[in-house]
């Protein structure tokens, strides 16, 4: 069994679910430090909501040590299947929700740093707090588009990988997301003296 | 610039800083985790904690067969073997003397043997 700084300094993924599968504890550990962060944004961007985030994140990570005895070394990517594991359980959690409940636009506020400042710093912030509430109310397709190419900065072949489409169709959420988004924060919605998320919501409700 | 190129521009210059992974969600998933090892290989781990020290030592497991063979060799020639050794030969000389009629015993103890 490798010992823990050994593991760290492994820069394969596929190396250190072999460890893990071999046995090693450490392997656990070092491959929750490098990606259970960015499941965490992704789903926390998705779904807006701190606990059914922590559920996704949790629930993705689950499935790969499940999977881990039977990966197959190159023939995938773990981050690029970890993402699309936690983009399909976010997306099914939104379906979820959406039919049983409406949209909690209060959650999104986490997302958003609320500490006062300069007005510059005002203005990006109300900027980010309406671009969040938009995004928010994009179809789910494109909304994963939108945090995976603008958030997550992925490529378009690796987007398409993710979604289990190609990268034409991801080319079609992308520019509908950005349209529809530019629709929802016309000029003036963004103003200096206005608040832009609230204008937003009323907007849009 | 278009209204998508502003919005790109927009989305560009969002905040994309990660938040913070909740402790006790690492803490959940390596329990998981570990959960997920200890399924995949029970015998494993079973294995993995029995002590690596052998039961016997070497000097025991000798000991075991000379007694072994021993017993055997005995059994086959019959007691009186043992006489042919000095110092057993005196110890049933000498335990015989303390009973009543050594021989007889011994003959009772064969008969009653070989009746099973």
């Amino acid at each position: 069994m490798q010992p823990a700084k050994d593991l760290a300094a492994i820069v394969d993924d596929d190396a250190l679910l072999a460890a893990f599968s071999a046995g090693a504890p450490d392997a656990a550990r070092a491959l929750t430090d490098r990606h259970l962060g960015r499941i965490y944004a992704l789903a926390l961007r998705m779904l807006g909501n701190q606990a059914e985030a922590e559920d996704v994140a949790q629930d993705t990570m689950l499935r790969l040590w499940k999977v881990a005895p039977e990966w197959q070394a190159g023939r995938a990517q773990l981050s690029t299947w970890l993402y699309r594991v936690a983009s399909n359980l976010a997306t099914d959690r939104l379906r979820s929700v959406q039919r049983h409940r409406p949209a909690d636009d209060s959650a999104l506020d986490s997302l958003i740093d609320p500490s006062p400042g300069a007005d510059d710093v005002l203005i990006t912030a109300e900027r980010d707090t309406a671009l969040h509430y938009a995004l928010n109310r994009l179809p789910d397709r494109q909304k994963l588009a939108i945090t995976l190419r603008h958030f997550d900065e992925m490529s378009q072949p690796d987007m398409a990988e993710i979604m289990d489409t190609t990268i034409e169709a991801v080319e079609g959420l992308l520019g509908r997301g950005r349209r529809a988004l530019a629709a929802m924060l016309r000029p003036g919605l963004t103003t200096k003296n206005g608040a832009a998320g609230a204008a937003l919501k009323a907007r849009v409700k | 610039m278009s209204q998508e190129n502003e919005i790109m521009a927009q989305l560009d210059a969002a905040d994309k800083t990660r938040p913070p992974v909740p402790p006790g969600l690492v803490a959940r998933v390596l329990a998981d985790a570990t959960a997920a090892q200890l399924a995949m290989r029970p015998a494993g781990n079973v294995i993995a904690m029995a002590p690596s020290r052998p039961v016997l030592g070497w000097m025991a497991s000798a000991a075991l067969a000379a007694s072994a063979l021993f017993g055997l060799a005995l059994g086959y020639s019959g007691p009186d073997v043992l006489t042919g050794f000095s110092g057993i030969a005196d110890l049933v000389a000498g335990s015989s003397s303390t009973l009543s009629s050594g021989n007889d015993e011994l003959g009772a103890m064969s008969a009653f043997l070989a009746e099973g």
